[in-house]
């Protein structure tokens, strides 16, 4: 189901001779090619980092960048086959985490990639344009906070016009605080994660629909907090229950149009959401030690999913939620 | 809470990892079923290994200085007895036991990561005397009747250290609960 093999270390040499491969004609693509590395196996359980980690926090959001091990979020491995040539893509939250995964692999894959990000996050999300383009492709970087409704619309008319039109939407950023009781939730806090998990998926999405042709997908990010919520994320985790109800509901009523809804569901994976205030302290340095596997999973170990529910070959995927969840959680 | 309770050492536990047999059923009530060498050198391990990943979390979470010298001593003791237990395991020519928590000391980490304060303390001070209670009764069980000399051996220097974990997680529960 998950594309994981496709994800093989490689030099930076055989990466230029696989963007070499992505700029030939379609006709070629259909072969097999050997400048991509292929298959393989690693043992899951010491593929990366393993807890306990090094205490750290930063402010809200938080950077990848600063993360002490930094996430992989297939910089260096994440090899293209064409797989969404020629594709229009806005990504929320695509400057680090999964959105980053996500962006990097769609680029590869041969797909123009918009990103949405807030403007404190500007330094990983020049990096990921720079991997964007370095992969011949189209960037759009567009900084803004998601909150803002006006803003959700701008960044829909913002995307279709440096893409010349969209057929993919990746809803994947989202708002995450660890608070141990209801009773210390502000309205404000509350409001803050609403907006950004709830509100704006769906202003973004009513505005990018009049954009979306028969054959476009929707991608939303929701989690294994939607099937079994933590304590200290009451917030969070419903958001992310309403986003796995919203899959199902809007596939529902967009099959008939020809647009696919999809989510995908992560367990603890090491990101800055975690850092920066999603996660409790100690949650920090034993990320990933509750999972079977012992370990948090990294963003690239997600980008083939988010590849698979928008590429073409998985046109009968629809209302679906894939995960990828160490072995803990559902789906 | 009660999930650590549901693969203990006692009948229920042995029942669990099938040792059940007819000269069990007659064993006095209450008295230990000691598993067979690979289980137990697993299980010890495994809750070695909760000890010091709850310990973690401890030490991250918690300010207060009785629950954090209580964590480190965990850290030392844990690793020392998973180390020894790994040596008498692959002395006794068993596969070297994994470091990983099995479920049920999942949820009670997970448990954990979710509270602060005063709570955290309390929460942890209450899983140690549950872990430990847990733990001794395992230990012990091997100790005197197990049947694998080596592990017999790292049982047997064992228990004394969990007696006196046991010890100090009941008066940290006296004091934070």
């Amino acid at each position: 189901m998950v594309d994981t093999t496709r994800r093989t270390m490689v030099t930076a040499a055989t990466l230029s001779a696989a963007a070499a491969a992505m700029a030939r004609p379609a006709a070629a693509q259909s072969t097999p090619t050997a400048t991509a590395p292929r298959g393989g196996i690693e043992d899951p359980r010491s593929k990366y980092p393993k807890p306990p980690f090094p205490a750290q926090s930063q402010p809200f959001p938080g950077l990848a960048s600063r993360m002490d091990p930094r996430p992989d979020h297939g910089e260096t491995s994440y090899v293209g086959s064409g797989r969404l040539k020629g594709r229009k893509a806005l990504i929320t939250g695509g400057d680090s985490g999964m959105g980053r995964a996500a962006a990097i692999a769609f680029a590869r894959e041969g797909a123009d990639v918009a990103i949405n990000y807030l403007p404190a996050e500007e330094e990983d999300a020049r990096e990921v344009v720079a991997l964007i383009r370095a992969a011949g492709v189209k960037a759009a970087p567009i900084p803004g906070d998601l909150r803002n409704p006006a803003f959700c619309r701008r960044l829909v008319a913002e995307a279709v016009n440096q893409l010349n039109g969209l057929d993919t939407v990746v809803s994947n950023a989202g708002h995450q605080k660890s608070t141990a009781s209801i009773a210390d939730i502000s309205d404000e806090d509350f409001d803050w994660t609403m907006k950004t998990n709830i509100y704006a998926p769906f202003w973004i999405i009513k505005a990018a629909l009049p954009h979306l042709e028969p054959g476009s997908a929707i991608i939303a990010t929701t989690s294994e907090q939607a099937y079994d919520p933590s304590p200290d994320l009451y917030d969070y985790a419903q958001t992310k229950a309403a986003t796995m109800n919203f899959v199902k509901s809007l596939a529902k009523q967009l099959g008939p149009k020809g647009i696919r809804v999809n989510g995908v569901a992560p367990g603890p994976i090491w990101t800055p959401l975690q850092v920066s205030g999603g996660a409790s302290e100690g949650k920090v340095v034993t990320f990933g030690a509750t999972a079977p596997l012992g370990r948090p999973g990294q963003p690239a170990e997600l980008a083939g999913i988010y590849v698979r529910l928008a590429e073409d070959d998985g046109s009968y995927t629809t209302g679906n939620v894939y995960g990828a969840g160490g072995g803990q959680g559902q789906p | 809470m009660a999930t650590i309770w549901k693969r203990g050492g006692w009948v229920a536990g042995a029942l669990a990892v099938g040792f059940v047999t007819a000269a069990a059923a007659q064993a006095p009530t209450g008295t230990p079923i000691p598993p067979a060498a690979k289980d137990f050198a697993s299980d010890a391990v495994q809750a070695s290994q909760y000890e010091i990943v709850a310990a973690q979390v401890a030490l991250a979470q918690s300010q207060t200085s009785s629950v954090r010298a209580f964590a480190e001593e965990m850290i030392a003791d844990h690793t020392r007895a998973q180390e020894a237990m790994t040596k008498a395991a692959i002395a006794s020519g068993l596969p070297a036991p994994t470091l990983a928590m099995n479920s049920d000391e999942a949820h009670l980490v997970a448990a954990l990561q979710g509270v602060r304060g005063a709570d955290f303390d309390k929460l942890y001070a209450r899983q140690q005397v549950l872990a430990h209670s847990q733990a001794l009764a395992v230990e012990q069980s091997y100790a005197s009747a197990g049947a694998d000399g080596n592990l017999r051996q790292a049982a047997q220097g064992d228990v004394p250290m969990i007696q006196h974990h046991l010890e100090m997680a009941k008066t940290l529960a006296d004091t934070r609960g």
